[in-house]
């Protein structure tokens, strides 16, 4: 089963990559996907590891020694930047989810709230509507990796709540980005 | 342009009353044409009411019915003996004001002259303490422009807006000329995009104040809030009340976090989805018959305007040009569109004429964003960032008079209120 739904991924981010990404819906292609060879013989093998499972040799759960607020200050969780008016995750932050997705399955318990985030260059209701395609790719990720949905939450700010003020591309792209904040644990 | 047959269709379904071609000659109808006749006006000036002066003065200029002139009348002056001179100067309308202190208060008595006849065709007194002052201005702006031009003055309106200045985005409400600036929410929290109901006493709002961002109906006049909850949607944003009040569209999404727009039925509580096509669908806004809805779509790839009829169908793309197109409103005949376009990293607000033309861009410094009709259709609201920090401005139909009205934090989506009453 894991098979065939690994292949039905890959064939539609296949048949979706010449299209404009923002038009999509918020499927996350699996991990691997890019590196994969194209053959369907091979996929599913170089597929199978990357899927997040609770290790049995678990470091110390972090959630056991830190406080909320020590949780989301070390950083734990790391953020996703996108491309202006684009919600697809790029490759290079596909490290990063899998390292969430790793704490995650470490501490069971905990629980995130995902926000969703724009840069000023946009209209204040699209990008509230941009930065919930944000959150939800990003959710959509997690959950591909192996995260139980029950443990995401999603929001969007638009370009409510900057992460940095000033007016070029040095603070745009630290604001359009999905920003995961640790709420229970 | 290819789009041309479409235009036609679409301003007969939006179009409320245009004056036919063979009404021109008549000056009621030729007033209510953007741009084209003022009438010249002047008023004495009061030497001791300076804040009435300028009030008056204010309110005649953004009514975008005058060219005031200087009177060169002195006070006390017995108008009579001036005609000639007023005439001379081009004045066609004349008005003339006695102060008199009564106790704490001050008694104005106002004669309109037309100059042409030396007759008095309109008188009005106003009598109020030291503190009402701007508003007997107000109201005598709005009863001139209404008497000399048929058309309801702006004076008395107000402006919904959204400032930052208290340390969190609340709903705000100024009088139209910038004045008397009052918080009408203490959320403290993230509350945005106010919108009139048509009868001026509700005003819809979006806020995070519940976690998700969710809509609010606040009656102000009384400060009662109540929670519109929209079934099954997880946001719920971009209020917009259709011109009969029974509606309310908004931009919602759901679990899939995709956002289209939906529409609630203020007097059952049940909510329909208008759109169904892929991409966001937010910023809807009622054509002022009621029989349409403008909105931004990105479903051809990038934010452009569309419209639809109100039951969602028949959803049409209304921008060819430019590559991101948002936040679109119709003037109060049905015949403008305003919306703001990208270009370079910001945003300018465009004019585009329903029957035919091009495009007009209106602005040209700074980003200029979330413009909006006067009631009158004469001006337009919008918010800019051209002197630092987001302020909002209004300007006339040729992007021209651009007049400032904050200048406390910041303050953006302005929203003018209908004529109250």
């Amino acid at each position: 089963m894991k098979r065939i739904l690994v292949l039905l991924a890959i064939v539609g981010a296949a048949a979706c990559a010449h299209k404009k990404a923002a038009q999509e819906p918020v499927v996350p292609p699996p991990p691997p996907a890019a590196e994969a060879p194209a053959s369907e013989e091979a996929a599913p093998v170089e597929v199978e590891p990357q899927v997040v499972t609770p290790v049995t040799d678990t470091p110390a759960q972090e959630a056991l020694t830190y406080s909320l607020e020590e949780l989301n200050a070390k950083g734990y969780l790391k953020p996703v930047f996108f491309d202006y008016d684009q919600s697809d995750i790029k490759s290079e932050f596909r490290d990063a989810l899998e390292q969430n997705a790793r704490f995650l399955a470490r501490n069971p318990s905990v629980r995130v709230m995902m926000e969703g985030h724009c840069d000023e260059r946009g209209t204040r209701e699209y990008n509230i509507a941009l930065g919930t395609r944000r959150a939800e790719a990003a959710k959509s990720y997690l959950v591909a990796l192996g995260v139980d949905a029950g443990r995401l939450q999603t929001i969007s700010y638009g370009k409510e709540k900057p992460f940095a003020d000033c007016h070029d591309e040095s603070c745009w792209s630290q604001n359009r980005r999905a920003h995961f904040v640790i709420i229970a644990k | 342009m290819k789009n041309w047959a479409f235009i036609l269709s679409l301003s007969s379904v939006l179009l409320a009353a245009v004056p036919s071609a063979a009404q021109q000659d008549d000056l009621y109808l030729e007033l209510r044409t953007p741009g084209i006749a003022k009438l010249n006006f002047s008023f004495l000036t009061l030497p001791d009411q300076p804040l009435w002066n300028q009030t008056l003065r204010e309110d005649l200029l953004a009514s975008e019915a005058f060219t005031l002139i200087e009177s060169g009348v002195p006070s006390g002056g017995d108008p009579m003996k001036y005609f000639e001179a007023l005439k001379g100067a081009g004045v066609d309308f004349y008005l003339s004001t006695s102060v008199e202190p009564s106790g704490t208060a001050l008694v104005l008595r106002h004669n309109l002259y037309e100059v042409k006849s030396k007759k008095v065709i309109l008188s009005k007194s106003y009598r109020g303490g030291f503190e009402a002052v701007p508003s007997m201005a107000h109201t005598l702006a709005d009863e001139l422009v209404l008497y000399l031009t048929g058309q309801k003055g702006l004076s008395l309106t107000k402006i919904a807006f959204v400032s930052d200045r208290t340390g969190h985005k609340e709903v705000w409400v100024m009088d139209a000329d910038g004045g008397a600036h009052q918080p009408l929410t203490v959320h403290k929290s993230i509350s945005f995009s106010p919108a009139w109901a048509p009868d001026g006493k509700t005003l819809y709002y979006a806020s995070y104040l519940y976690g998700q961002p969710s809509l609010l109906a606040l009656e102000w006049l009384e400060g009662r809030v109540r929670r519109l909850v929209p079934p099954k949607l997880k946001t719920a944003t971009a209020p917009a009340p259709s011109p009969d009040g029974a509606w309310l569209a908004f931009a919602g999404a759901g679990a899939d976090g995709n956002t289209d727009i939906h529409r609630l039925d203020l007097a059952t509580g049940e909510a329909e989805r208008l759109t169904f096509a892929r991409g966001i669908d937010t910023d809807p806004a009622y054509a002022p018959m009621g029989n349409a809805i403008v909105f931004t779509s990105d479903r051809d790839g990038a934010p452009h305007i569309f419209l639809m009829d109100p039951r969602g169908l028949d959803a049409r793309r209304i921008t060819m040009e430019g590559g991101y197109n948002a936040e679109p409103r119709l003037s109060p005949d049905g015949r403008l569109l305003v919306y703001c376009a990208k270009e370079g990293n910001k945003f300018q607000v465009y004019l585009q004429d329903l029957l035919g033309g091009d495009r007009v861009r209106l602005t040209n410094s700074g980003s200029n964003e979330s413009p909006f009709f006067s009631p009158n259709g004469r001006r337009i609201l919008f918010a800019s960032d051209r002197s630092g920090r987001f302020q909002l401005y209004t300007m006339d139909l040729n992007g021209g008079q651009v007049k400032q009205l904050t200048r406390e934090g910041t303050n953006t989506q302005g929203a003018w209120s209908p004529y109250l009453k």
